[in-house]
């Protein structure tokens, strides 16, 4: 189990009631590699997020994070192994300023620092964000970018070693996407951080993702490299149609990918 | 002994249930949680026992007026504080019900005094037996005329076009506003409503038992053990989680004595609030 | 920067305020008398309670209706005890102890209620208290009250000792949750208040603060309680288990400002004071006083006269 695969799911399911929200899902996180989830919505991703990180229980299946076998552990405790998430919709600590928001992150991640020597580390994570100006801003004052980024710095603040972003690029305009993925990749080289990156954006998940996973219906329908995805039978079915893919010839050339 | 323990507990549980169906229509129509409910059963009671005492007239047909001076009530309540507390949060609605509550305790000890009353109704003290049972008439006939005052409002609320809007209120407050449905004065008169529920549920508690301003705290207990046991669901819910207290009171001052069966009913709200939460019917009400 | 040292500066001056306050608080009890004596004591106890109650409402979030019950325990554990003659530290342990116990047991199932249910469930918790001590009648004394044992010294004596025991009280609670409120409990709490789901996420274990929390709460109050039955020598369930100490706590923190440390001083002393003087002078009408305060504030000041009061000095 010593190898470099820092999460590893086998057979994890989740039902709410009738409904297979996640089906047996299979997933190998590599160490330090960036890895793609998408899938059209309603797939179960955030939902296979939630599973294994703790937010819900699994109803079937195991979960093994750096070796380690975690099912059904509590947020927190997934936490402070050195895992983290951001939400979909950015939740910050409301009516502070983001510094406090950091600073908890700071306290309860997979570190436990003395409150006096954290100060500087907020600031260092608020500002590898590009938010160090507003730091005692509250979030109500920020515009929607920047709670994207106040998200990311909570999760370095963290110190996590597996960090899961759930469509952390919705709502930005196309700049605003570049922006985020330089961040992303930034912060990636320097800190040696495993990315999982649940995603709409394709642009996004094209640019950074080195392998992409493919979701439907709460099973897992393909996994590969993002050009092999995209060309992917299945995928494009799944998104566009059986008879869409049907119709058209020659949907085995990059045209696709190069519209991205 | 056991057919009439159960029967008793059953016209008690009646009695509560009757009494909880404002309050539960103020909750899960009106969304207020009105802690000042106790006052306003009592005002009922008090209204019905200054009628009853001024006109020889038949004490059941009373409980009209007293149902209107509830109606009355719950809306002056409704649009001088409770409009307000509300849109400023929970945490202020119970505090301003708390308030309410002892103003209109205060109230009533001003006008009535402090005095234990209590509403005889003479014509039907008689016992009825059935089987081994007996069972007063008049616990009978108040049971009787508070299910049918339960029916009307069920019907009414199902039927009228006043009601159907209330009942798309409390299903969906956004979707009601689109279709144009003024969401302020329906949740007045949803709130009114319960007012008159707690006037004549507060008229009949007085023919029963005997009353003082300084029980508005147990009623209130009462009232929401009611509520919790038997959840939001609909118009019915509130009786049958009285029915369920009455039972499991009678059973209880059998078995543990007649003391600790108050800390029963709370133990059994407790139990049901932290393993099922909905009550026994749900919350969405429907009818 | 400049914010920063503004922040500073006003933390400095209001610890410095507080602090003025109760050294001149320590002076007055050696000259103060009688009804002032009495007055200034209960003014101190209540406000405890309105501190233990902000701990669980300003800084968590959970609004604890059935406070009350900690009052009572306090005070009845304390008593029977006192009168089995057990030393006055190791009393007031146990009363500590247990408090606590009682929210490890029930607050693992109550602290998962929300909001309204909470709320409910707690006032419930606190009147099956009071039924409990009304019928527990050989352990309790039930509808007969219970009574602590009389000391010998005079009253003038004794008042004024009690007016510092319940000074020092107030003094330890506020040192200990403005302890709180700086290391990492206070921001575990903050963060469960703001959005409990996003603090685990961060890695707090929410269960765990929580009940600690409501126990610390729980610890102060029943600590009021046992000294206000040592200073009344005698309690009834009624009294002690009132809804009343619970609402009315609500509500001095929520006129002086919840959240801060100022706030419950302010709105306790202010309401206790009316509370006061309408039972002495309008008896008859006391409730109704009171009443329509609580009315008057939730429509009017719903933030606190406090917050009111700073974001005036200081703009937002």
């Amino acid at each position: 189990m010593v190898n470099d695969n820092i999460l590893i799911t086998k057979n994890v399911s989740k039902l709410f009631g009738q409904l297979r929200a996640v089906d047996s899902v299979d997933l190998c996180v590599k160490n330090g590699e960036i890895l793609g989830i998408i899938g059209p919505n309603g797939s179960g991703k955030t939902t296979l997020i939630n599973v294994i990180t703790g937010f819900l229980r699994p109803d079937a299946g195991t979960v093994w994070f750096a070796g380690k076998e975690i099912t059904g552990y509590p947020a927190y405790k997934t936490a402070r192994m050195g895992m983290a998430r951001t939400f979909q919709v950015p939740r910050p600590l409301q009516g502070r300023p983001i510094k406090d928001t950091v600073m908890t992150a700071a306290l309860f991640g997979s570190t436990k620092p003395r409150i006096s020597s954290v100060h500087s580390f907020v600031e260092s994570c608020l500002a590898s964000v590009g938010l160090e100006k507003k730091i005692n801003v509250t979030p109500d004052h920020l515009t929607i970018q920047e709670l994207k980024k106040l998200e990311f710095a909570k999760v370095l603040a963290t110190r996590a070693r597996l960090v899961f972003l759930d469509e952390v690029f919705a709502g930005l305009r196309p700049q605003e996407v570049d922006d985020m993925v330089s961040l992303v990749r930034k912060i990636w080289q320097e800190k040696n951080i495993t990315f999982v990156i649940i995603e709409h954006v394709m642009r996004a998940v094209m640019n950074l993702a080195e392998r992409v996973v493919v979701l439907n219906a709460g099973k897992k329908i393909a996994q590969g490299t993002p050009h092999e995805i995209v060309n992917n039978k299945q995928v494009l079915e799944v998104y566009l149609g059986t008879r869409y893919v049907a119709q058209r010839k020659g949907w085995g050339d990059q045209s696709y990918a190069k519209g991205l | 002994m056991w057919p009439q323990l159960l029967t008793n507990g059953l016209m008690t549980g009646f009695l509560y249930g009757i009494l909880g169906t404002g309050f539960a229509i103020q909750w899960g129509i009106g969304r207020i949680i009105n802690l000042a409910y106790g006052s306003f059963l009592l005002m009922g009671a008090y209204v019905l026992f200054t009628l009853a005492t001024s006109f020889t007239v038949n004490p059941l047909v009373l409980i009209i007026p007293a149902g209107i001076c509830g109606f009355v009530l719950g809306w002056i309540t409704y649009e001088m504080i409770f409009r307000l507390a509300a849109r400023r949060g929970l945490l202020m609605t119970l505090v301003a019900g708390f308030g309410l509550d002892l103003v209109l305790v205060n109230i009533m000890l001003l006008i009535w005094k402090a005095d234990t009353r209590t509403i005889v109704v003479y014509w039907a003290r008689k016992l009825l037996a059935l089987g081994s049972v007996r069972v007063g008439m008049h616990r009978l006939l108040i049971a009787g005329a508070g299910i049918l005052c339960v029916v009307c409002l069920w019907a009414w609320l199902k039927w009228s076009r006043k009601g159907k809007t209330i009942l798309a209120l409390a299903s969906n407050p956004l979707a009601a506003e689109i279709v144009g449905i003024d969401s302020r004065a329906t949740a007045r008169l949803a709130f009114s409503l319960g007012g008159m529920l707690a006037g004549i549920g507060g008229a009949l508690f007085g023919m029963v038992s005997s009353f003082s301003p300084t029980i508005t705290g147990t009623l209130l207990s009462k009232v929401f053990i009611v509520t919790i046991l038997g959840g939001l669901g609909n118009v019915w819910s509130s009786l049958i989680g009285g029915i369920v207290l009455g039972l499991a009171e009678a059973i209880g001052s059998r078995a543990i004595g007649a003391a600790f069966s108050e800390a029963l009913g709370l133990m059994l709200m407790l139990a049901v609030l932290v393993l099922r939460p909905r009550g026994m019917l749900g919350r969405a009400f429907w009818v | 920067m400049v914010e920063n040292a503004k922040k500073k500066y006003e933390h400095i001056t209001m610890s410095m305020t507080i602090s003025l306050l109760l050294i001149v608080l320590f002076v007055v009890g050696i000259f103060v008398k009688g009804y002032y004596l009495r007055l200034l004591t209960s003014i101190y106890m209540f406000i405890v309670v309105a501190q233990a109650v902000n701990l669980m409402m300003g800084f968590m979030g959970y609004i604890p209706f059935g406070q009350a019950a900690f009052f009572g325990v306090g005070a009845y554990v304390a008593g029977l005890l006192m009168n089995r003659g057990l030393p006055l530290w190791l009393t007031f342990a146990a009363v500590v102890m247990i408090a606590s116990i009682f929210c490890v047991v029930f607050g693992t199932p109550l602290l998962r209620l929300r909001g309204a249910y909470f709320a409910v469930g707690t006032s419930a918790f606190s009147a099956a208290m009071s039924a409990i001590a009304l019928n527990a009648s050989r352990l309790t004394g039930g509808a007969g009250g219970l009574s602590f044992p009389i000391s010998p010294l005079a009253p003038e004596v004794l008042y004024r000792i009690f007016y510092y025991i319940m000074l020092s009280l107030l003094v330890v609670t506020l040192i200990s949750i403005t302890i709180i409120s700086k290391t990492r409990i206070g921001y575990a709490i903050r963060a469960i208040k703001a959005d409990e789901d996003a603090a685990a996420t961060l890695g707090i274990n929410t269960t765990f603060y929580k009940v600690l929390t409501w126990a610390i709460s729980a610890s102060f109050t029943a600590l009021a309680g046992a000294f206000y039955g040592w200073w009344m020598t005698y309690i009834h369930p009624l009294e002690v288990f009132n809804i009343n100490l619970a609402v009315v706590s609500i509500v001095s923190v929520l006129l002086g400002g919840s959240g801060t440390l100022l706030g419950p001083i302010i709105g306790g002393a202010v309401i206790q004071t009316i509370s006061e003087v309408a039972w002495a002078r309008f008896l008859e009408y006391h409730f109704l006083v009171l009443g329509t305060l609580i009315i008057l504030i939730v429509l009017f000041v719903p933030q606190g006269l406090f917050t009111r009061f700073w974001e005036g000095r200081h703009g937002k």
